[in-house]
């Protein structure tokens, strides 16, 4: 059995076709890449030029072309109902905005500064380096972001957002997978999920504006000591844990529920929590 | 540059796409080669005659009706909306919970719907059509429109990706499934709840939210599944 | 785009001015947008002999195809008319709608293939050539239908609906290159068939 893997292993049925090309793309251009199986790798990097390199999945073929302003790639399947994996490994100008869409396949983008549009159904999205913009969509796919690009909009339906870093526009929005935010400096965020728990643990910019909202997930939000802030807290059906003032929450009507108004450190940045049900601790950073 | 390459280049001179430099050695070479003159006169003929070309055609008389009867049923869903989405998605308590919440509203919740506070571009009720915000009994009506509005994007969407389910792979449908039906149950929760208490604003806007989300959610798969 | 003004086969009342018939135009579709199917349907009337011709020259002169094919626009058009802000002319973005149709249809459909009328059989386009009335066009319109699909749809794109070589490339996922090449073959083949 040993032996008969090795062998396996060593002698692939099917020539992997290799992929390597170069076009000239401005520095600031688009590139819109479409591959549905297997992955995407994007490098920032300080040239005009647009070089992929990739190992096709057999019987794939590669497109590519474009001018200075813009350029494309995609993969064609040879068979559409069995698409076999197409690994794509991309460098482009980092100031450029690029587009890129999968099925399955993971994206990887990091030390790009321009904009990403990042469009997934299952695959894995990881962003890494401070892209001006960030939008990046699954429907079941995790999306993975560790930098602080001052615009950034990630949904997914039931993969986990984790983000790490600073944001001074920040939208999130899951049913049942979880966000989880440990970063640095937030201005404007929006939280929202279905099922999912949100965990928050970041600084909040005195003037900023941060909504949290979930039907029954688990919202729990933390923030560093002398933070001024005003919560505004209220759950239908859920709890609230307060260990950030001595106000506490006011029993909701029909003996559920509960509504919780607090300053803290003389109020600042405004904090607005909704959950239908669940458990909301507001707290500090340990 | 000689005739093979002047060849190559005769398509751009006719449709005036050449660079100034090259126009003048391909005009001259034309001047003096046959078979080039030849190939430009016809290809002035192709070019002329394609674009004399009717640019209206008129469709079949029936090609309306066919039309129209695709966007009846699409309106219709409205009214049968039950149909659609138990075809696909079973849930008879959808109905029974847009039956409790219209009856809610007409008991007095309308004002405080249509006064709370607005939601992003992306809400149902952004997309509805353009109805005052003040706020009277009569505008029940004007709530039950973007209800409507709300559950016909929802009919449409689902449709859509009825006819692309096929394109996903079915642990991504199940999955899918499962948050469209999670979405589902927090709509029924929180409908039920604002049977109890119309008054609470606070649950109309967690209402509404949730409907945005699961037009959202439709809206993106139908995009992202459409086909690059 | 051309963005001269065509003339159609149907003439209809003529606006006295430009501003006028802009403003009536947008009344329809902001109407249209709010769910009125009439108004919807006069956008039809004003739009489907454009469209249909662009059908029935990127499916060959099939007209059963056509026909579908121009149906499916205008449902999907209805659908999805609140994305449409004005940014462009209707007109165009119907156009557009159409190529993105047809090229979306042809990927998820691969029991129809791209049909080539056959030399002899010049019945389907007949029809279409009659409405203007000018006989020697027939000779066009079929060798159009006969090119193969690539070199039809850049044929039909640039040289008929007057697209440019990038627009097209961006709307066929294919390069300018490639664009420029199925063009030249497209003029070459359409010289060879009518010369016979």
């Amino acid at each position: 059995m040993g032996a008969a893997a090795i062998l396996f292993i060593s002698s692939p049925l099917v020539a992997q076709k290799k992929v390597e090309r170069k076009i000239p793309l401005g520095m600031e251009g688009a590139l819109r890449i479409v591959n549905m199986v297997g992955s995407v790798v994007v490098h920032g990097w300080n040239k005009d030029t647009v070089m992929v390199r990739g190992t096709l999945g057999p019987g794939d073929t590669f497109f590519m072309g474009g001018g200075y302003t813009g350029a494309k790639m995609f993969v064609e399947s040879a068979n559409d109902r069995d698409p076999k994996p197409t690994r794509l490994e991309v460098w482009v100008p980092a100031r450029a905005r690029v587009w890129v869409k999968t099925a399955s396949a993971s994206i990887d983008v990091s030390d790009v500064t321009g904009g990403l549009d990042l469009y997934t159904v299952s695959g894995a999205i990881d962003v890494t380096g401070n892209p001006h913009e960030l939008n990046a969509e699954a429907i079941d796919g995790d999306i993975h972001i560790n930098g602080s690009p001052p615009w950034v909009r990630a949904k997914s339906a039931s993969g986990t957002i984790v983000f790490q870093g600073a944001s001074s526009d920040a939208a999130f929005s899951t049913v049942s997978g979880a966000v989880k935010v440990d970063g640095g400096v937030f201005e404007r965020t929006k939280i929202e999920t279905v099922t999912g728990n949100i965990n928050f643990s970041g600084q909040l910019d005195r003037s900023g504006a941060f909504d949290f909202d979930t039907h029954s997930g688990s919202i729990d939000i933390a923030i560093p000591e002398k933070t001024p802030a005003s919560f505004s807290v209220a759950t239908i059906a859920g709890a609230i844990t307060n260990t950030l003032s001595k106000t506490s929450p006011i029993p909701g009507r029909f003996g559920r529920g509960a509504e919780l108004t607090t300053d803290v450190s003389g109020g600042g940045a405004k904090v607005s929590v909704r959950a239908f049900k669940g458990q909301v601790t507001i707290r500090r950073t340990k | 540059m000689t005739h093979e390459v002047i060849r190559h280049l005769l398509d751009d001179y006719v449709t005036g796409e050449l660079t100034e430099d090259a126009r003048g050695p391909v005009a001259d070479h034309i001047a003096a080669c046959e078979i080039c003159r030849a190939e430009v006169e016809s290809l002035k003929e192709i070019l002329a005659r394609a674009a004399e070309l009717p640019k209206s055609i008129d469709p079949p008389a029936d090609a309306w009706l066919n039309i129209r009867a695709a966007i009846e049923r699409d309106k219709s869903a409205i009214a049968t909306e039950h149909t659609q989405l138990e075809r696909f998605w079973r849930r008879p308590y959808v109905l029974a919970a847009a039956v409790v919440l219209v009856a809610v509203l007409s008991s007095g919740g309308t004002a405080l719907y249509m006064n709370s506070r607005d939601h992003d571009a992306n809400s149902a009720r952004a997309t509805a059509t353009n109805q005052g915000t003040e706020s009277t009994p009569a505008s029940l009506a004007a709530f039950t429109i973007e209800e409507n509005t709300y559950l016909r994007n929802v009919a449409v969407l689902q449709d859509v990706l009825d006819q692309q389910e096929a394109s996903l792979a079915p642990e991504t449908v199940a999955r899918l499934k499962a948050s469209l039906h999670t979405i589902d149950e927090a709509i029924f929760e929180a409908r039920n709840a604002l049977a109890r208490d119309p008054a609470n604003k606070m649950l109309i806007e967690m209402l509404s939210g949730t409907y945005r989300q699961k037009v959202d959610l439709l809206r993106r798969t139908t995009e992202m599944t459409r086909g690059s | 785009m051309k963005t001269s003004a065509v003339a159609s086969d149907t003439i209809g009342p003529l606006p006295s001015t430009i501003g006028e018939e802009k403003a009536a135009a947008l009344d329809s579709i902001r109407r249209a947008q709010s769910g009125d199917v009439d108004a919807f349907e006069l956008l039809y009337s004003e739009h489907s002999g454009r469209i249909y011709a662009l059908c029935l020259r990127l499916k060959a002169g099939d007209t059963s195809d056509a026909t579908e094919l121009m149906q499916d626009v205008f449902v999907r058009a209805w659908r999805r008319l609140s994305t449409f802000r004005g940014e462009c002319a209707f007109a165009s973005w119907l156009h557009r709608l159409a190529v993105n149709t047809m090229l979306e249809n042809a990927r998820t459909d691969n029991r129809r293939n791209a049909r080539v009328l056959p030399m002899d059989d010049t019945s389907r386009l007949a029809g279409a050539a009659r409405s203007s009335g000018v006989e020697l066009k027939m000779d066009i319109e079929n060798a159009i239908a006969t090119l193969p699909k690539g070199a039809r749809l850049a044929f039909v794109l640039h040289d008929v609906e007057g697209y440019q070589h990038q627009e097209i490339a961006e709307q066929l996922g294919v390069s300018v290159g490639t664009v420029k090449a199925q063009l030249h073959r497209a003029r070459r083949l359409l010289r060879e068939r009518l010369e016979r």
